[in-house]
């Protein structure tokens, strides 16, 4: 879907993308992380065309050349953007008409179906001057929906939706994504990408410093959390195994929890809650990119 | 790669179109073996080449703006843009083109009719003027070319080919033969070669490196123009005022009124008196020529306040003296060093001009 | 493309207001000459004012002359320097690029739009001038600068190449306005820039120690559109004039396009 090889991007001196290698799948919700700063942008732009890179090769949906496959490309660069003056309706209308085909007749259908489809279709005939900034993010996803595209490039979508709105958002995403769209969302809120992602890239400085599924970057640490009233007998129990205590939470090296909770069991442990341990993405990648101090 | 590519194709077109205006003056030119007097005697009889041409000249005599001199300070102090028809030396019309408007002359037979757009008015005069104020048609290169080509005791020489109007034009050069006693120091005529229509003048002041009037034609079709372009009617809603010139000569007697002499300073009359002009009197040989204009009280007065001290406004090419004979005031101007005019200044007030009108 | 530019040129509301600002200042001058009845004195003023009291038939020659030094040029140079700098400005530049619009196409569309607005402004000039015109001082008939009658037809023939040649110069500006307007993020360094151009153009024209340049400028021969009130009409400044136009529209043009098909977006 999307590769990129030895991607570089400077600007007079500055280097703000440096040797990134992206690798999205068909089918995956990518999720591309980093900081503010970071190079995500830029890199956005290299993928859809915007910017030319300095060096290095960009290939999505199997072309090196970004224009010719805009048109299967739905996107959303650094917020939306409208005409304030035309309303929702016409906004749409006349993005619709820019573009390479999408005939005449079915335009005004096209419309108002990815109005409905990201909750707008009451406030269409509005000017667009009047929408609060949620509003205007719906919009800017239904202009990129307009063509039913293969692959979604979403640049912090979220921006100012309210938790109601980042919910919706986030159900939308992912019933596209099960009828096979893939989904490609920069953002530096861990927590979205968290809860949508397959798959996670992380931007550090204009490099990439991870590339994996999420479900790798959140492997168990090969330990267990356990929860027990009795922490005196578990600590007898467990002896060296047990790595640490604090107050009546347990963290006790085991790769089995069946086995540790049945071994606690029958030693007469009383056990309140037990699961195994695992890595959260904002440990990975906090110890992957630099503290923002270090930072310029 | 791309980006420096792009640019260098818009700067590589930018650069040949530049180059184009550059490239269509450096077409080379045809020399000729036409001799000086043959140039002269072509631009001589160039009066009978029926022609349209459109012209520019430019004439830079700083003169004093004085309301009873017209509009001929901008005549002779910037450039003027004329369109010339020309079919015989009485049937023309020339055009002094403005910015918003026109001062048309046209010529027909004996009568002369002017069109001034900006006050939509007409204005006929009957016959000739022996002396009167530059007009635009004046300026024009072929009018003014054959004017100063017949000027006696000249020396001719031959200039080499210059492209004018799209043309490979032969030179003629005209320099006066005593120098000393003009300020004039070369006048140079481009001709046409089939049909000897002169296509630019460039006079020279002594002293100048740059000619002091220059005219020059710039689109040349020769040809009839047809009796229609040189015809005119009155349009609706202009005022029109005939007047004949034997009048107009009158009027000028009528205010100043005085006898001037038929040799002054050793200097004899162009102009011999009797034909009624009798207040303005021009003296030349050849290239040196200055007129005596006695002037009323009131136009008088506005010269001598104006006149810098020793009363002569200096200019490259022509030198005006402003001075009193009697109770009366005097301009004398010419093409002439300033010794000269004082010398027949001196003449006047030796011999007063009898005063021959009524007080 | 060029039809929806069209339709966003015409839906916006500045549009009218600067066609309506530009029919404004020659209609006022009409009222206070036709109030007053005081034409300017011939030879100041703009051309052909001190001629209107006699008939309307040619106001709107006086019209154009009245708006082409400054308000004319000025909203050509705001409409053309909006173009890419303005929706660069607004965001939605890099949404028409994805959509996919090409860049070459692109600038085309936006040129033609300028093109439009031009022609249209020029139009609606010409047309409220001669209903004003002749509303306020009649149609009688009228006659050449040189002198000779003018029938309604010639006249009419004359104020419509008159609109087609001051649509034409002020081409020459859009391109201008256009090409900075690829080059900035903001419609209003686009828009003064080109006027800059315009104002230093105008100075030199007039001084008469930069005669050398002077053929090259862009204003040089804009007020030739005169020389078609002259009987025959005079071409050759008018000739010069799209000359020269379509060479600062070709030159412009191509800069523009070799900077906004190479250039970051990066708004």
């Amino acid at each position: 879907m999307i590769r990129t090889t030895a991607l570089v991007k400077r600007y007079g001196g500055f280097t703000a993308v440096d040797g990134v290698e992206l690798d999205v799948r068909a089918g995956d919700r990518y999720g591309f992380l980093g900081p503010n700063g970071s190079g995500k942008t830029t890199t956005v732009r290299m993928l859809l065309g915007l910017v030319l890179p300095t060096s290095g090769s960009v290939e999505v949906l199997g072309s090196t050349r970004p224009r010719s496959v805009l048109p299967r490309v739905g996107a959303m660069v650094e917020g939306p953007a409208a005409y304030g003056h035309l309303s929702g309706r016409a906004n749409l209308r006349l993005s619709d008409a820019a573009g390479p085909g999408g005939s005449r007749r079915t335009r005004a259908a096209r419309v108002d179906a990815v109005l409905e489809q990201v909750g707008l279709a009451g406030a269409g005939r509005k000017r667009v001057a009047d929408y609060s900034l949620g509003m205007r993010q719906r919009l800017g996803l239904a202009s990129a929906l307009l063509r039913g595209p293969e692959l979604l490039v979403l640049d912090e979508p979220t921006n100012g939706l309210d938790p109601q709105g980042i919910r919706e958002f986030r159900d939308l995403l992912l019933a596209l994504n099960a009828q096979g769209t893939t989904v490609f969302l920069s953002s530096h809120l861990l927590a979205e990408v968290e809860a949508l992602c397959t798959r996670v890239g992380v931007l550090d400085r204009g490099r990439l410093v991870a590339q994996d599924a999420l479900s790798v970057l959140q492997a168990p640490t090969g330990r267990t959390e356990v929860r027990t009233p009795d922490v005196d007998l578990a600590r007898t129990l467990l002896a060296r195994r047990l790595e640490h205590v604090d107050g009546d939470r347990l963290l006790v090296r085991a790769d089995d929890p069946a086995a540790l909770n049945a071994h606690l069991v029958e030693g007469g442990v009383r056990v309140r809650a037990l699961a195994p341990e695992r890595h959260t993405l904002e440990d990975t990648v906090l110890s992957l990119t630099t503290a923002s101090s270090d930072r310029e | 790669m791309l980006r420096s590519w792009r640019w260098a194709a818009v700067a590589a077109g930018v650069a040949a179109l530049v180059s184009l205006p550059t490239l269509a003056g450096a077409l080379p030119t045809r020399s000729s073996d036409v001799t000086a007097e043959e140039l002269r005697d072509l631009v001589r009889a160039s009066g009978a080449v029926a022609h349209e041409a459109y012209g520019e000249s430019r004439v830079d005599l700083p003169l004093p703006d004085v309301d009873a001199l017209g509009d001929v300070p901008e005549l002779l102090g910037s450039t003027t843009r004329t369109r010339t028809a020309w079919r015989t030396p009485l049937d023309w019309r020339v055009d002094r083109l403005t910015v918003a408007g026109e001062t048309d002359v046209v010529r027909a037979g004996a009568l002369t009719t002017t069109w001034d757009s900006a006050d939509r008015s007409v204005t006929r005069l009957l016959g000739d003027l022996p002396v009167r104020l530059p007009r635009a048609d004046d300026l024009t290169a072929p009018v003014l070319a054959r004017r100063l080509v017949a000027t006696p005791d000249t020396v001719l020489s031959r200039l080499p080919e210059r492209r004018v109007a799209g043309r490979s034009a032969p030179g003629l050069r005209v320099a006066p033969a005593d120098p000393a006693q003009t300020l004039v120091e070369s006048v140079d005529v481009w001709v046409e070669p089939g049909s000897g229509l002169p296509l630019r003048v460039e006079v020279r002041a002594d002293g100048q490196r740059n000619p002091v009037v220059t005219a020059v034609v710039l689109d040349l079709e020769l040809g009839d123009p047809g009796a229609r372009r040189t015809a005119f009617d009155p349009p609706p809603g202009s005022t029109e005022t005939t007047t004949q010139a034997p009048d107009v000569a009158a009027e000028v007697d009528r205010l100043v009124p005085f006898l001037l002499p038929n040799v002054l300073a050793g200097d004899g009359r162009a102009d011999p008196a009797g034909l009624g002009t009798g207040g303005v009197a021009v003296y030349d040989r050849g290239f040196e020529a200055y007129a005596v204009v006695p002037l009323d009280r009131d136009l008088g007065g506005d010269l001598l306040e104006l006149a810098p001290p020793g009363g002569v406004f200096a200019t490259p090419l022509v030198t005006v003296l402003v001075g009193r004979v009697e109770r009366t005031a005097y301009v004398l101007v010419g093409t002439v060093p300033e010794q000269v005019l004082r010398d027949a200044l001196t003449a006047l007030r030796r011999d007063p001009p009898p005063f021959v009108g009524d007080r | 493309m060029i039809l929806t530019e069209l339709a966003k040129l015409v839906r916006r509301p500045r549009t009218w207001v600067l066609v309506a600002l530009l029919c404004a200042l020659p209609t006022v001058v009409a009222v206070f000459v036709a109030v007053q009845e005081i034409a300017p004195r011939p030879g100041t003023g703009p051309a052909f004012l001190s001629a209107v009291l006699d008939s309307g038939t040619l106001f709107p020659a006086a019209a154009l002359a009245i708006v082409l030094p400054l308000f004319l040029p000025v909203a050509v140079a705001v409409v053309a320097g909006e173009s890419v700098a303005g929706e660069a400005q607004a965001g939605t530049l890099r949404y028409l690029l994805l959509r996919p619009v090409g860049r070459t196409r692109l600038l085309v569309a936006k040129l033609v739009s300028t093109l439009a607005f031009t022609l249209l402004s020029v139009s609606f000039v010409a047309l409220t001038a001669y209903a004003v015109g002749v509303a306020l001082f009649g149609s009688a008939e009228v006659s050449s600068v040189s002198g000779t009658e003018f029938s309604t037809a010639d006249a009419t023939v004359r104020i419509v190449l008159t609109v087609l040649y001051v649509g034409w110069s002020m081409l020459g500006v859009a391109s201008v306005a256009l090409f900075l307007s690829t080059l900035t993020d903001s419609p209003l360094v686009a828009a003064l820039g080109a006027v800059g151009v315009l104002v230093a153009s105008t100075l030199l024209v007039t001084l008469e120690a930069a005669a050398a340049v002077q053929p090259y400028l862009p204003t040089r021969y804009w007020l030739a559109f005169i020389d078609l009130y002259r009987d025959p009409v005079l071409t050759r400044d008018l000739l010069r004039g799209v000359g020269l136009q379509a060479v600062y529209i070709g030159v412009f043009l191509a800069a523009a396009w070799a900077n906004f098909t190479t250039k970051d977006v990066t708004s």
